[in-house]
């Protein structure tokens, strides 16, 4: 199940120290989740984690202002994983309209194809966890940041002089 | 970092994120009740789930019967649009899938959509007569 959290906040504290006391424990249960998933996962097992990646990322950008710019980067990498869920996504539920509408029997062929694509589609999914979440350090560095991310300035871009 | 608004307390900061987003919303609703094409439902469906996300997170600062009142409409808003949007992405997706071009299921489907698209319109057009952001901003406190 996609996690359902509740969340408690200190009323008469900043909004930032809230977020840094927060929303870390949010990013570390989205990794707990992905770490759990198999590498053949069942599609609702997929599904939920679609479910727990949206929420992340919709809380966390709730809390955009309190941090600085090196939040962007973060955000970047999971919107990119959620466009393969997302697109997974899609053609799950096509199939399940064409199969509602009787096209098991039918349309055999168009079942086929839509079943390669998703499969294709589920094994994008993990070399992009691997390569962006699954790296050593990623989960620790989410949590760090959103735990600290708002007080550190970001560094100034300093021109090299090289031409 | 924005300094107003990290200078706010936590509910402070709620209130503000809850009206930006109601405004968000209510632009986008008289945006797509215009247009009514898959960018502007799919952006549809993005504010009102930014919205409901909001609520839920920040729902220890809201009364529980008002919230309680704005929820279901929203999900009635998000399954209209989503009427429209299945149709949109099963026709975008059936469009890619090669040797199965199949006339009937694309005019069926783009038949459909538009009957979910009169149903959508006509309820967006309703929230905007009714005012409905500006009595939700009022039943939150905002």
């Amino acid at each position: 199940m996609a996690d359902k959290r509740k969340f408690s906040w200190k009323a008469g504290q900043s909004s930032v120290q809230n977020a840094a006391e927060v929303l870390p424990a949010l990013a570390a249960a989205f990794f707990a989740q992905g770490r759990a998933l198999t590498s053949q996962p069942p599609p609702e097992a997929l599904h939920n984690f679609r479910i727990q990646a949206k929420r992340l990322r919709d809380t966390v950008e709730l809390f955009q202002s309190c941090y600085n710019r090196r939040l962007e980067r973060l955000l970047k990498s999971l919107r990119e994983l959620q466009q393969t869920l997302g697109e997974l996504n899609d053609l799950a539920a096509t199939r399940r309209m064409l199969v509602d509408r009787g096209f098991d029997k039918s349309r055999q062929n168009l079942l086929a194809n839509l079943d390669a694509r998703i499969a294709e589609k589920a094994e994008q999914f993990f070399p992009v966890w691997r390569e962006t979440f699954a790296r050593e350090d990623e989960a620790r560095r989410w949590v760090h940041y959103l735990a600290t991310g708002m007080f550190r300035p970001t560094r100034p871009v300093h021109k090299t002089g090289r031409r | 970092m924005d300094k107003k608004l990290r200078s706010l307390t936590i509910e402070e900061y709620a209130s503000a994120q809850t009206e930006a987003l109601l405004e968000r919303l209510a632009w986008q609703v008289s945006h797509t009740a215009k247009r009514c094409d898959p960018e502007s439902i799919h952006d549809l469906r993005v504010e009102v789930r930014h919205l409901t996300n909001c609520l839920r997170v920040f729902k220890q600062f809201f009364a529980k019967p008002e919230r309680k009142k704005i929820q279901p409409q929203l999900q009635a808003l998000t399954k209209l649009a989503g009427e429209v949007r299945n149709r949109d992405i099963a026709l975008e997706v059936l469009a890619l899938v090669p040797g199965v071009q199949d006339g009937d299921l694309a005019t069926q489907l783009a038949k459909e959509r538009k009957q979910a698209e009169l149903e959508l319109v006509k309820a967006l057009q309703r929230w905007t007569r009714r005012n409905l952001f500006r009595k939700w901003r009022g039943k939150l406190g905002l």
